[in-house]
Formats: C-alpha cells, structure tokens, sequence
C-alpha cells in the first residue's frame, strides 16, 4: 500500500503564508527538458505538467519542505524567485 | 528586538548555530540566536545519526540528558538489485564504546533542547524571525536585518544552513551547484518499541543504522538509509540532485519503489507514516567549502558545506560541533583583541583547517571522486549480489564453479573498467 504525495504531506505541520508565495515560477519558460528536471526533482511533487496536454508546468508553494532543491536546479530559469518562507511560516518538523 | 548591540549575533537555530551560541554564552558574550521556524529545529532533519565524539567534547555526558533516540549498536549494508540483496550485519560493543559512539536522533526535539542549553548559558533566542539581510557599513558585517527591524553585533555567525542566502548574497559562497549537492527524503514512520526491537534484533535502547545501496537509486550517485528511532524509525534515500535530474525516476517514485523492496517491506510494514521530510545535503566535500570568515562574519556547518559522506558514514552534525568550536574560540579571541576584521577573524580557519572537521574532509577528496563512479550504483551491486545469489542455488546439470561466475561477470562488465576500478580502490 503506498500512500499518494499529497497524503504524505498531510501528515506534516505546515504553516501557510497565504499572503506570500516564497517561489515564484516563470511560466513562460518553455524548454521542456527543464520542466521536466523539475517533476523529478521534487521530493513534494509541487512542479507538475498541467494534464490539458499543452506542456504547461503548474506550481503550489503549499506543501513545500524548503528544500531548496528547485533552487539549485533551476534559479534564473523556470524559478525566477526563491526565498524561505517569512519568519514562523512554512514547514514546521515535529521529528526532523 | 532591542537596540542594543551583542557581542555576537547567530543566525539559525541548528547544531552549528545552538553549539556556537552556548560556548559563546557560557564564556559571558552577549548573544542572540535568531531562527526563521518557531523554535530550535523546526526547520531540520537528518537521516540521521549522530557521531557523538564533538558535542561529548563540548557538553560531556549529554547522551544522558539530551532527547536521543537508541544508541547504535548495529550496523548493516544492503546491496539491493530490484528483486535480490545482500546484507552485512555488523554487531559490536566497539560501537558503544565511550569516544566511538553513535546516537540515532530527531532534530526537531533535539536542536530544541540544544537551543535550551544555549539559553541556560545567558544567550537569548529569537525564534519565527526570518533574517531577510546583512547590515553591511564600510565592508564590515554590522549586524542584521529583519522584519524591517535592525539588530547589531560586533559579529554575525551564519549558521543558516545548506542554503545560506545570506553567506551568498555576500559573495562568500557561491550558488549551489546541483552536482554538488544530494537531496534527501525521510519518512518517520511509527512502529511500537516491541515490533522495532523483534525487526532488527534489539533491545533496550539499542539501535540500528542501516544503509542500502544499488537499484534503490536506480543507479543514481546515492542510497538508502534507515535508523531505528524509539517508537519509530526514520527511513529515506538521499540521490545526487544532478544526477536525479537526468534520470529516469522521480524521486517520489524511488521513494516508493525502495520501500516496497523485499527487503525492506516488511521493515515498514504496518506502519503509520508521521512525517514527511525533505532537505539538501552538501556532498562535493573541499571544492564546496566557501569564504569561511570576512569582516564581522564567520560561515559555520551546512552553510559552510562542512559534511562528508562516504555511504556508509554519513557525517555532518559532528563536524557541526566542530565548526561551532572553533568560531567560537576565534570569536573569544577577537573580542580579547576588540578586533572583529577578517584579519582577526581568519582565526577560524586556521582552526578549522587543523581540526579533524577538515581534515577528515581533504583526505576524502579522491573517495568522492571514486563515489561518483556510477558502475557503483547498478553495475557492481549487480553482479556482486548476483554471484552470491548463484553461490546458494542447486539445480541439476554440472555445477559451475564459483570461478566461472567470476569470470563471466568480469568479462560481461568489461576487464579494463574493473581493473581501472580496482586500481582506483588501491589509491583510496
């Protein structure tokens, strides 16, 4: 029985900053194989190809572990933006 | 927030930044540990294991009082193909033994009773503030800025982690380069203390670290890990970020796939998962560390790239401590001189270049190299378990000596790679 992405973060505390997202995405960015590092990449499956076949990437900051492997990937091209989270919001480990 | 000015400012509440602030604390500085999550360790994970040697230096005896899960007194190596592994089982009272032991921990209890350490020491923790910048007049580190809110100290320590913004923002360090770093997930998945003792052979509080290698990566530089945590055990995969990128498999998929291997499936079976977690992990060892010090500015632990991993040591959290001590005795030693410059602060490199943190991290420069070998992570498993599995199987017709499987492996992989590899091996 293996559990879905989204039933695994449900698990965790997550502090939403609905008024900040601390990735921003270009979405215009249209090399394929970039895109694709990124679906890989993820260990939140936050980067995904939008299913209307057209090759867009969609992405939701919610549900971030802040690992910053986006970042290193991909900063100044599909990722125009990447920051923590503001002080007291995002990811908040009860394990660790 | 006050406006007055510390002695030392510390930014991020992990071991490098708890341990750096208690000995600054203990030696009478003014200090402020200033954490963007909500308390010491909200924003940390590990595989993870402690090597105790450091942190026994600095605070002798914290087994005893600090949150840790199981000491470890077993250690075993899988190598896994998609459906066959082999698995050493290494059982030793060395492993326990004062100066060689080892603790399974969880960072979010543990870096928060570190931070509880460092305030019992006088140093002041500010946790939920994200420092967004330096104060930086006439090229010296003055202090920080956060919430639009400014804070100064005659030193800022960055202890902010694998990515430090703030290390790069002030040209100290470079932008991660996705080959130099690992990323690794872990689930904390809860099992009573009576099936964790039955599954891995132990008791009381003993505990088992566990790393597995081959088609669990699907032949990407990394592998899998797995510590037995009191009521849980933390188990997870760590790959090489650029190789991941040009595989096959999402890293969820591998993530999945490893923990329904038989070998490790009934390990986690019946299980309920409890967390999630993601983190970086620096691996490009010397080539990685950055600008450790500059005017008013020191770069302490992850942020200063400072882990090594061999596979079947995966250290970090101890050269931490290491990091901490020696900012700290250079700090100390600055303050005597009330000379906070990079002249004066360079103190800690020197200590750090003579501690066994980067020793320890040089002599392995030719290892890493050697890891990233990818016949390491399909190839050589492969036929390692492969001729094992053969060693035990009967069946009708002439035998083949073992000897012939050798052989017929060698030859499948190619003699001038293995002789290459071997000769690599000799070197290390």
């Amino acid at each position: 029985m293996t559990m879905s992405i989204d039933e695994k973060l449900g698990v965790d505390k997550i502090i939403v900053d609905e008024e900040n997202a601390h990735i921003i995405i270009d979405k215009q960015y249209s090399d394929d194989a970039e895109k694709r590092k990124l679906i890989k990449i993820c260990p939140a499956g936050l980067y995904k190809m939008e299913e209307d076949g057209g090759g867009n990437l969609t992405f939701d900051y919610i549900g971030c572990l802040e690992c910053g492997a986006c970042r290193a990937i991909s900063l100044g091209k599909v990722v125009s933006g990447w920051n923590h989270p503001a002080g007291a919001m995002g990811v908040e480990y009860r394990m660790g | 927030m006050s406006d007055d000015k510390f002695d030392v400012i510390v930014v991020g509440g992990g071991i490098a930044g708890t341990v750096a602030s208690y000995l600054l604390a203990k030696e009478g500085l003014s200090v402020v540990l200033v954490e963007r999550g909500n308390f010491c360790g909200s924003k940390n994970m590990t595989g993870g294991r402690l090597y105790a040697y450091s942190l026994e230096e600095v605070m002798p005896g914290f087994a005893n009082e600090a949150p840790v899960e199981r000491k470890v007194f077993k250690e075993r190596i899988s190598l896994l193909t998609m459906d066959q592994s082999v698995t050493l089982d290494v059982r030793s009272p060395k492993f326990a033994e004062s100066g060689n032991d080892s603790y399974v921990v969880l960072r979010s209890s543990f870096d928060r009773w570190l931070g509880e350490k460092a305030e019992s020491e006088g140093a002041m923790i500010v946790a939920g503030y994200r420092v967004d910048d330096l104060i930086v007049r006439d090229d010296k580190v003055c202090g920080i800025i956060s919430n639009g809110e400014e804070m100064d100290a005659d030193v800022v320590v960055l202890a902010d982690g694998v990515n430090s913004l703030l290390a790069e923002k002030l040209g100290m360090k470079k932008p991660l380069r996705p080959e130099h770093v690992a990323v690794g997930v872990k689930e904390v998945i809860q099992l009573t203390r009576g099936e964790i003792d039955e599954r891995f052979g132990l008791s009381g509080d003993e505990g088992c670290a566990w790393s597995f290698f081959g088609a669990n990566t699907d032949g990407i530089q990394g592998g899998g890990f797995l510590y037995t945590n009191k009521d849980s055990i933390s188990i997870g995969l760590t790959c090489n970020l650029q190789k991941l990128s040009e595989g096959s498999k999402p890293l969820m998929q591998l993530m999945n796939d490893f923990q329904s291997h038989p070998v490790v499936a009934p390990l986690v079976k019946g299980g309920n998962l409890i967390e999630y977690s993601a983190h970086l992990e620096p691996e490009a060892g010397a080539k990685m560390i950055p600008q450790l010090y500059g005017n008013g500015v020191l770069v302490i632990g992850d942020a200063a790239g400072l882990t090594l991993n061999l596979g079947h040591k995966v250290r970090g959290m101890d050269l931490a401590v290491i990091s901490a001590q020696c900012a700290a005795q250079a700090i100390l030693e600055a303050k005597s001189r009330e000379d906070f410059t990079a002249s004066s602060l360079r103190k800690y490199k020197d200590l750090l270049d003579v501690s066994s943190a980067i020793q320890n991290i040089e002599a392995r420069d030719k290892y890493l190299e050697f890891m990233e070998n990818p016949l390491l992570y399909n190839a050589y498993p492969l036929m390692i378990v492969d001729m094992l599995a053969r060693l035990f199987v009967v069946k009708g017709g002439r035998a083949q000596t073992i000897f012939d499987d050798i052989l017929k492996n060698i030859e499948a992989l190619g003699k001038n790679q293995i002789e290459n590899d071997f000769k690599a091996v000799k070197k290390l």
